[in-house]
């Protein structure tokens, strides 16, 4: 379906007419996405919600320029998606950090391969593990953290270069509930205050409520967008939103959204 | 304190069992050898065995204390560590190189995997007599002996640790737009490196057996030929005391890549 076009898209991005067709390994061919159109402005916070195999992971992978769309185009920031941009970080289901490098080093990594200002960065980096409490693991291994601090590592590495459009997939997903509620109110104050766009994956009805403006419901099978649903919400988003009712009809909102395509 | 309540239960357990605990972990071992060495012995002075053919420890022992005074046995020694360890850096620098080379492309790997698999599966050893006829009694033969022996682990273990690789770590590499030379030198290398180190290890102890084996066949120098010599002049206490130095050295060599393993791979034991 379409959605109407946002104020600024120039500097978003838009998604026209997006398919993907993957083929395997046997010959065969898997339709992973059809007919996404979708334009996202600057700063937004949109989250794409559905159950594994509706494409969430395949979108953004070509928003990050790391997959090709079999057809239609995605434009961020006024130019085609492509790999290696600073104004763009991707962050992962696991924290993919190297456990031969300090925590700092691994925050660095971008720097390093988008061959950025070092000194700048380094400052940044510091400010980064402050604001995601991990000052004093700067220098530690990373064997040395919790799950739930490598994460954070790996949103500070994301952060680093100060992006101005953030991929998150599944970042979470892999944390247990309490960690993952955690860092949802950690990221939901730097998005209030840094105001990045940022492109949120997940199957979590109640964490794509808390943290989106917008959310896009999909289904698979193939890979579609159901519906946008709008997040109404006062920012900042705190702890004491979860739970109101505000939050649970929305939340039941997009749970029958996408209830009936399962 | 903790400390208390976590240790007292242990100690416990440690008092039951006297050999638990890093304590046990040298003492255990230590009289095990101990007591192995001293039933040797007894049963050598017993007379239960003829001297000639296994002499006690400690004649060894004296055998190997003279040795050490002797020059025949520093030359050996020299000779046979030479081969060695230019076999083994021959062996690994080759092995990695051509590793990283058939890790990199698909290709490759396909074209040279079935011959890569035949070679390890082969006594390597086998072809020493081969090596002989071809570079002759000189330390050439048994250099080129070492480092074929050494050479396939190392290989192997520089491919697989080239496949292991986090795919989730290669799209990050990828969406920062690293070249395929930044990929290799920040990713595929050093995760690759625990297990190149793993065969590293394996090949110096491979690169000794190659070079005595390599003597063995065919020399007029080393601790392999000392050996042969020794056992002819049925000198078997002498025979012993070469193989006791090297086992010493066999040893240190292997302590010293493991030494350079924690140094290089000091993530190891964590990743
Ligand atoms: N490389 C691939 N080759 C073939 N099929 C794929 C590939 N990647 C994903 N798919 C298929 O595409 C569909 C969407 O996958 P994905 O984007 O990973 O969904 P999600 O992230 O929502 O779980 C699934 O049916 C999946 O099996
Ligand atoms: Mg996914």
């Amino acid at each position: 379906m379409t959605v109407d076009a946002q104020p600024g898209t120039e500097d978003g991005i838009r998604i026209a007419g997006a398919n993907k067709t993957y083929r395997t390994a046997d010959g065969g061919h898997v339709e992973a996405l059809r007919g996404v159109d979708l334009d996202i402005a600057p700063g937004e916070f949109v989250s794409f919600l559905g159950p594994s195999g509706c494409g969430k992971s395949t979108l953004l992978h070509m928003i990050a320029g790391l997959l090709s769309t079999t057809q239609g185009h995605i434009d961020v920031r006024g130019t085609p998606a492509a790999p290696g941009r600073a104004d763009m970080a991707i962050m992962l289901q696991t924290p993919v950090l190297f456990p031969w490098r300090t925590v700092i080093d691994n925050v660095m990594l971008p720097v390093e391969i988008l061959r950025l200002d070092r000194t700048k960065a380094r400052r940044r980096a510091e400010e980064l593990l402050e604001l995601t409490h991990l000052t004093e693991f700067a220098e530690k291994h990373v064997w040395e953290l919790s799950g739930g601090m490598k994460q954070r590592v790996s949103l500070a590495r994301a952060l680093v270069t100060d992006p101005s459009l953030l991929l998150m997939d599944e970042p979470f997903s892999a944390l247990d509930e309490f960690t993952r509620e955690r860092l949802n109110v950690e990221l939901a104050r730097l998005h209030d205050d840094l105001g990045r766009t940022t492109l949120f994956v997940t199957h979590n009805i109640a964490e794509a409520v808390f943290l989106s403006d917008r959310i896009v419901c999909m289904r698979p099978r193939p890979g579609e967008v159901i519906e946008v649903i709008d997040v109404p919400l006062p920012r900042p988003r705190e702890r004491a939103l979860v739970g109101t009712p505000d939050v649970v009809a929305l939340e039941n909102r997009v749970r029958r959204a996408i209830a009936e395509f399962i | 304190m903790t400390a208390t309540t976590s240790d007292s239960p242990r100690l416990a357990r440690a008092a039951r069992r006297p050999f638990s605990g890093s304590l046990g972990k040298v003492l255990l071992p230590s009289s095990v050898l101990l007591l192995s060495v001293a039933v040797w012995e007894a049963v050598s002075r017993a007379g239960l065995v003829n001297e000639i053919i296994v002499p006690a420890p400690t004649a060894v022992a004296q055998e190997l204390v003279g040795m050490l005074d002797e020059s025949y046995f520093w030359e050996a020694t020299w000779v046979t560590m030479a081969e060695t360890l230019a076999g083994f850096a021959i062996g690994v620098v080759l092995a990695w190189a051509l590793g990283t080379v058939l890790g990199m492309f698909e290709g490759a790997r396909t074209a040279f995997y079935p011959i890569v698999v035949g070679f390890q599966i082969t006594p390597r050893v086998a072809l020493a007599p081969l090596f002989l006829t071809w570079f002759g009694f000189g330390l050439t033969s048994k250099v080129v002996m070492a480092a074929t022996i050494c050479f396939f682990p190392v290989l192997l273990n520089v491919m697989v640790g080239m496949q292991g690789v986090d795919p989730a770590a290669r799209t990050l590499m990828r969406s920062l737009g690293a070249s395929r030379w930044e990929e290799y030198r920040k990713l595929t290398l050093p995760s690759s490196l625990p297990l190149i180190f793993a065969g590293i290890k394996n090949a110096i102890t491979l690169a000794l057996i190659g070079a005595i084996v390599a003597e063995f066949v065919g020399a007029s120098q080393g601790m392999g030929v000392l050996i042969k010599t020794l056992n002819f002049q049925l000198n078997v206490a002498a025979g012993f005391a070469v193989i006791v130095a090297l086992m010493v050295f066999g040893l240190i060599l292997y302590w010293i890549v493991e030494l350079v393993d924690a140094k290089v791979v000091h993530w190891r034991n964590h990743a």
